[in-house]
C-alpha cells in the first residue's frame, strides 16, 4: 500500500468486466446468441424460402434478410437494455454502493468505468451476433464471388451497428442510474426505449433522421447488393447516413448521460 | 447531528462504539467512511484525511456497514477478485488465504445466494480486511449471527487486531460482545462523545473497587489505609469496599496476613458494561 496518486480507473474497469463476465447470465447470452442466430438462418432458408423469391449468389445476398430477420426480434436489443439497466442498478439494489463507495474511486470513475465495462460487452455480444450471423449465412449459401468491396460494406455495416448498439447501452446505464433498484432500472431503461420506438412518428421532418435512429435502425444502404423486394420493407431507413447515426447517438446517450451522472455523483449514498 | 466526536484508535486497539438509537453512531462511521462529508472537522488514517488524499485515506481503510452486501449471483471468491481487482492487489493467493483466514475457503465457488447469514457475514468481512487496511469499520458485525458464528466473527475480529495490528471500531448494540472484544468503549449521546471506558485488555494499571471480606472489618480498614492513601476504604455490611490498583491489592493482602487477620475472600467489584451503560444513558427507551 502506497501513497498511490494513479486512477484506479482501469483497474476499475478490468474489476467490473470481470465481475459482469461472472454472472451467468451474460455467459448465457453470449453462448446462445450463436445457437438463437441459427435459428434465424433456418426460418429464413427453411420456412421463408428466400432462395425461391430472390435472387441468392452468395452469404451478401443473404445476408441483409438474415440481419432484418434477427434483429426485428429484439433478442440483441433486449439483452443490451437489460444488461445495461441491470448492471447500472445492482449495486444500490443489494447494497454494495456503500462498500463500492469507500473504495479509493471516485464517483465520477465509478460511472464512466461501469459504462465502458458494459461497453466492452455489449461490444462483445454484438460482435459473437454478426460473426455467427456470417458464418452460418456463409455455410448456407458459400462464399463464392465475395469481393473486398462486400467486406468493407460490411466492416462499416459493423461499425454502424456498434456505433447503434452503444448509444443504446449507454443510455439505458444512464437512465438506469437514476434509480435505486433493479426493478425500477429496468422499468426506466424500457420505458425509454419504448418511447423511443413511436418517437419518430411524432417527429417533424427536420428532426426525423435523428428520431429514425431508435432500436429498429438498420443501415442498409451500405449493402448496395440489398433486393428492391427489401429495400422497399425498410425504405425509410436507408436513407441514414453514418453521420446522421453518430451525431443521434452522442446526442441521445450523451445527455442521458449528462443526467445519470449529474443524479449519481449528488446522489445520498447512505439512504 | 455530530456535535463534539474527537477519539484516537492505536494500532491494534479494538474500540467499541455505544449509544442509544440516533445518538450518532452509524453517523460517525459515516463519516469515517466518507460516505458522508462533515460541515467542519476531520478523520485521519496513518496522517491522511479524507478531504485532501481521500485515495490514500481509503487504500487504508476497510468497512463492513451494516447488512452484509453482496452479490447473489457471484461466489466469494468472485467477490474478493472484484475488490481486489478495484484495489490494485489481484492475487489467487491473497484472495485464497482471505477465504481461508475467514473460513470460507471450501465454499470459495458456491454463489452467495446459497450463503447462511453467518458466511454473508464472514465474506463481508473478508472483503473489508482483504486489501490490509490499518482502521477496520465494523458496524454490527454479529447482527443476525448464531451464537457459532458470533464467536468465530469475535475471534476473527480478535485475531486482525493482534496479529495484523489492524485498528478496530464496532459499532453494535450487544454490550456483551464489546465487553468480550473491545480494548476500549467510547459513549456517544446526542452526536458528542459523552464518555469512555478502559475495558478488560487494558485495566491492568487502573483503580478498581475491591471488596475484602476478613474477620476485622475495623482493622483491615487501617491497613488499607496504610498501604494505599487514596483508596477511601469503607465497611459496608460485614465486609470492606475501596480502591486500589492491582500491586496495592497484593501489598494489602501481604499486610493483612502479617497483621495476623483472617481473610476469606478478596475479589473485584466489576461494573458490567451494561450498569455502565444505564449509568450513562439511563432506561429510557425513547430515540434521541
Amino acid at each position: 500500500m502506497s501513497n498511490n496518486k494513479s486512477s484506479y480507473l482501469l483497474p476499475f474497469i478490468r474489476a467490473e468486466v470481470a465481475k459482469l463476465w461472472a454472472l451467468p447470465i451474460v455467459r448465457l447470452a453470449v453462448a446462445i446468441s450463436p445457437v438463437a442466430m441459427y435459428l434465424f438462418v433456418a426460418e429464413v432458408y427453411h420456412i421463408d424460402k428466400l432462395p425461391l423469391h430472390a435472387s441468392v449468389r452468395n452469404l451478401f445476398d443473404a445476408l441483409p434478410w438474415v440481419l432484418f430477420d434477427a434483429w426485428k426480434t429484439l433478442f440483441l436489443q433486449m439483452f443490451i437494455v437489460s444488461l445495461a439497466a441491470y448492471a447500472a442498478s445492482v449495486e444500490s439494489q443489494y447494497g454494495m454502493i456503500r462498500l463500492l463507495c469507500a473504495q479509493p474511486l471516485s464517483r465520477t470513475e465509478y460511472v464512466l468505468g461501469k459504462g465502458v465495462a458494459i461497453s466492452i460487452h455489449v461490444t462483445a455480444l454484438t460482435l459473437v451476433f454478426l460473426g455467427s450471423a456470417v458464418a452460418w449465412t456463409a455455410l448456407y449459401s458459400g462464399v463464392q464471388g465475395v469481393s473486398w468491396a462486400d467486406l468493407s460494406h460490411l466492416a462499416i455495416y459493423t461499425l454502424a451497428l456498434l456505433i447503434l448498439v452503444q448509444a443504446l447501452g449507454w443510455t439505458a446505464y444512464s437512465l438506469g442510474l437514476l434509480r435505486r433498484t433493479i426493478g425500477g432500472s429496468l422499468i426506466t431503461a424500457f420505458g425509454f426505449f419504448i418511447l423511443l420506438t413511436f418517437a419518430a412518428a411524432f417527429s417533424s421532418d427536420r428532426m426525423r433522421p435523428y428520431f429514425l435512429v431508435r432500436y429498429i435502425f438498420f443501415p442498409w444502404k451500405y449493402f448496395p447488393g440489398l433486393s428492391s423486394e427489401l429495400r422497399s420493407i425498410v425504405s425509410l431507413y436507408t436513407s441514414l447516413t453514418l453521420l446522421n447515426l453518430l451525431l443521434a447517438a452522442l446526442m441521445s446517450s450523451g445527455l442521458a448521460l449528462a443526467i445519470g451522472y449529474v443524479s449519481f455523483v449528488n446522489r445520498d449514498i447512505t439512504e | 447531528m455530530l456535535k463534539d466526536v474527537s477519539f484516537e484508535l492505536a494500532e491494534g486497539e479494538i474500540v467499541g462504539f455505544v449509544g442509544p438509537n440516533g445518538a450518532g453512531k452509524s453517523t460517525t462511521m459515516k463519516v469515517i467512511t466518507g460516505l458522508v462529508f462533515p460541515d467542519s472537522g476531520m478523520t485521519r488514517i496513518c496522517g491522511f484525511t479524507l478531504a485532501s488524499a481521500p485515495r490514500a485515506y481509503r487504500e487504508r481503510l476497510g468497512v463492513l456497514i451494516e447488512s452484509p452486501a453482496s452479490y447473489p449471483a457471484l461466489t466469494a471468491w468472485d467477490h474478493l477478485a472484484y475488490l481486489a481487482r478495484i484495489r490494485k492487489c489481484y492475487s489467487p493467493t491473497l484472495i485464497n488465504s482471505t477465504l481461508d483466514r475467514v473460513g470460507l475457503r471450501d465454499h470459495s465457488h458456491k454463489r452467495v445466494e446459497k450463503f447462511s447469514t453467518g458466511m454473508r457475514q464472514r465474506l463481508a468481512l473478508a472483503m473489508a480486511v482483504l486489501h490490509g487496511p490499518r482502521l477496520l469499520i465494523l458496524d454490527e458485525p454479529t447482527n443476525g449471527l448464531d451464537p457459532a458464528a458470533t464467536i468465530e466473527i469475535r475471534t476473527l475480529i480478535g485475531e486482525l487486531a493482534r496479529d495484523h495490528g489492524i485498528a478496530v471500531l464496532i459499532s453494535t448494540h450487544v454490550l456483551h460482545e464489546i465487553e468480550l472484544i473491545c480494548n476500549r468503549v467510547l459513549f456517544i449521546r446526542g452526536g458528542m462523545l459523552v464518555s469512555s471506558r478502559v475495558l478488560a485488555a487494558n485495566e491492568q494499571k487502573e483503580v478498581a473497587r475491591v471488596i475484602f471480606v476478613t474477620n476485622d472489618p475495623e482493622r483491615t480498614v487501617a491497613v488499607i489505609s496504610e498501604c494505599s492513601s487514596t483508596s477511601s476504604p469503607a465497611i459496608q455490611d460485614s465486609h470492606v469496599e475501596c480502591q486500589l490498583t492491582k500491586p496495592d491489592v497484593a501489598r494489602v493482602v501481604v499486610r493483612l496476613v502479617e497483621e495476623a487477620i483472617g481473610v476469606y475472600e478478596v475479589r473485584e467489584k466489576r461494573e458490567s458494561l451494561e450498569e455502565i451503560y444505564v449509568r450513562t444513558f439511563g432506561t429510557s427507551r425513547h430515540v434521541e
